[in-house]
């Protein structure tokens, strides 16, 4: 029988308490569950499948995509478009779900601190969202435009297009915990995100208006910055960054703040 | 109930032999009063039963024990550590089951231990392998230990929570409800568990089956719309609150035992309880020494009583439970 003195206990305490058993549990449900792969292989298709298929066409000559300037600026604009909802869809049951069949009760009836259950989700979700949504969709991007004759797109260009795309997505990787955090169903926490996507532009429109500069602030800017920089373009301003930056630690320790009240 | 020195004095004394202690707790959800001013003593090394109908305010008690909801008033401690400011503490000596227990469903029952034994130990791999594998043949949840938690049932699944609760051997366990939704046979299992949990550990648990509660409790506390109606060991509850009391079943002769017991000056009372066949005297004493000398010769002296049975009154757990309960419904 192994006796207590045979164990080393953990060393954690104060808010890192149960934080390295948090980020465990939460890559294995990536990689045990095999979500690493179903979510490659969809966003794949979405994403550089359809792409292929307008570099298809435009091969047929029915429809025209020249590189670098349409073909790069067409695959951020369907990363734009697509990815933020993936995010929505893979994390708006991360709190909610917890909450709602009890298993954030019992997790954190063992010496759990409610803002490493919180970081867990955050950080977990933000690599795996990051290899799986971002960086394998650069890859196999290349490799499209290999296939297709096309020159590729320098790798460091790319890789600093797909660092500040995923930058976007932690924006709303964020968004979508906090709200986790307030709400006790899935509809707010995707509902809210989803109204925000789709109403930007409008946001944006209005703002050149009545609140000058809050374009500046949009996630949309932090997309249209990835393309440019791609392209070999320099970051225009560094505003959307440090505002879309503050937004995301504003989410966090919302999240952590709001979550740190939850009764269970 | 006996009175205590505050949450400061035990905090300040490791000694201390009550594992938890309440002072006023007391917890409101808006305007309802789920709990009321709950000053609760539960000594280590028991096997305590915390009953109550429902609604009573047990699980907010644990709730709140185990820092998953916040007092409106009032304090605990656990060991000393005080549940709101020292939560994370109280948690590492503690093991817990829900009512309804919740796992996450893409893992198996070895997969569960081990993601719950790696909160409390780092190492080494094999002695934790080890200790999974002893639980697992504990509640006998071995041979299904690779199987998704979805396809369990609900006793395995209630099985697992006890497993889950004491993977760390924790000096003390809180179990809600654990035999609530369980056959007999499942919670025949439960209470063994529960018996051979106590070599290492104080447990505290609701319920509201008084049966269980008879067998494997040694104190019990009883809560109603969220105070503490009552709290005292489990043979003290179960002798009642009037004085020893006897009682004598005769097959025949019982009206001159009854004159010549009456007349005794350490009888109190002699209340007569007519059957069809045979009639019992219920005697009211206030010398038990000499009622259990004297007693049974008095009633058959005379040579023409049959006694059929004799012994202290006893009460069953569910008699006392409703008249305490109902006492208290109607002084409120």
């Amino acid at each position: 029988m192994a006796s207590d003195s045979e164990f080393q206990t953990v060393g954690e305490s104060g808010w890192l308490s149960g934080l390295p058993n948090m980020l465990r549990k939460e890559n294995g449900k990536w990689w045990n569950t095999r979500l690493w792969l179903t979510q490659s292989l969809i966003w794949a298709f979405l994403l550089n499948g359809l792409f292929s298929l307008v570099l298809y066409l435009n091969n047929q000559g029915t429809a025209q995509m020249g590189f670098p300037f349409e073909s790069v600026v067409f695959f951020y604009s369907l990363m734009g478009g697509m990815t933020p909802f993936g995010v929505m869809i893979l994390t708006q049951g991360a709190i909610v779900e917890e909450k709602k069949s009890g298993t954030a009760e019992w997790v954190l009836s063992a010496p759990l601190s409610r803002e490493a259950f919180v970081l867990s989700k955050l950080v977990v979700n933000m690599l795996w969202i990051f290899g799986t949504l971002v960086l394998l969709q650069g890859a196999v991007f290349e490799l499209v435009l290999t296939a297709f004759g096309m020159e590729i797109v320098p790798v460091a260009a790319l890789m600093k297009g797909l660092a500040l795309h995923g930058f976007h997505l932690l924006f709303w990787l964020a968004l979508s915990l906090m709200l986790g955090s307030f709400f006790k169903g899935s509809g707010a926490v995707m509902g809210i995100p989803i109204l925000l996507l789709a109403f930007q532009d409008l946001i944006a429109d209005l703002g050149r208006i009545y609140l000058p500069g809050i374009e500046l602030v949009l996630p949309k800017r932090i997309e249209e910055m990835a393309a440019q920089v791609t392209l070999g373009g320099p970051v225009s301003s560094v505003i959307p960054l440090f505002a879309i930056g503050l937004q995301i630690v504003l989410f966090a320790l919302v999240a952590f703040w709001r979550f740190k009240r939850e009764e269970f | 109930m006996s009175g205590h020195g505050g949450l400061g004095a035990l905090e300040a004394n490791p000694s201390n032999q009550l594992v938890i202690e309440t002072q006023d707790l007391s917890k409101s959800f808006g305007d309802t009063e789920a709990l009321k001013t709950l000053s609760l003593e539960v000594p280590k090394n028991s096997i305590f039963g915390f009953l109550g109908p429902n609604g009573a305010g047990k699980t907010t008690t644990i709730k709140l024990l185990l820092g998953l909801i916040r007092p409106t008033a009032g304090g605990a401690t656990v060991f000393g550590h005080d549940i709101t400011r020292n939560s994370i503490d109280v948690r590492r000596r503690v093991g817990y089951l829900a009512q309804v227990p919740s796992y996450y469903m893409h893992m198996t029952a070895r997969e569960t231990l081990r993601f719950k034994a790696r909160f409390y130990y780092s190492g080494p791999k094999n002695a934790i392998e080890e200790r999974i594998e002893e639980t697992l043949e504990m509640v006998e949840l071995d041979d299904k230990a690779d199987r998704p938690i979805k396809g369990f049932s609900g006793g395995e699944r209630q099985r697992l929570g006890i497993a889950q609760a004491q993977i760390h051997r924790p000096d003390l366990l809180i179990l809600d409800e654990p035999a609530a939704n369980l056959d007999p046979m499942g919670r025949r299992d439960v209470l063994k568990i529960m018996e051979d949990l106590r070599k290492y550990s104080t447990v505290f648990y609701s319920t509201h089956i008084l049966d269980d509660v008879q067998k494997v409790s040694d104190t019990v506390a009883i809560l109603n719309h969220g105070e503490l109606i009552a709290q005292a060991p489990i043979n003290e509850l179960l002798t009642g609150s009037g004085g020893p009391v006897y009682h004598i079943t005769f097959k025949r002769g019982h009206d001159e035992a009854h004159r010549r017991i009456s007349a005794q000056e350490w009888v109190s009372g002699v209340t007569v309880v007519p059957g069809d066949i045979r009639t019992t005297l219920q005697v009211a004493v206030t010398d038990e020494e000499a009622a259990e000398d004297e007693l049974l010769k008095l009633a058959v002296c005379d040579g023409n009583s049959t006694v059929t049975e004799f012994g202290p009154r006893k009460y069953e757990l569910e008699d006392v439970f409703v008249q305490i309960v109902e006492e208290s419904n109607n002084g409120q």
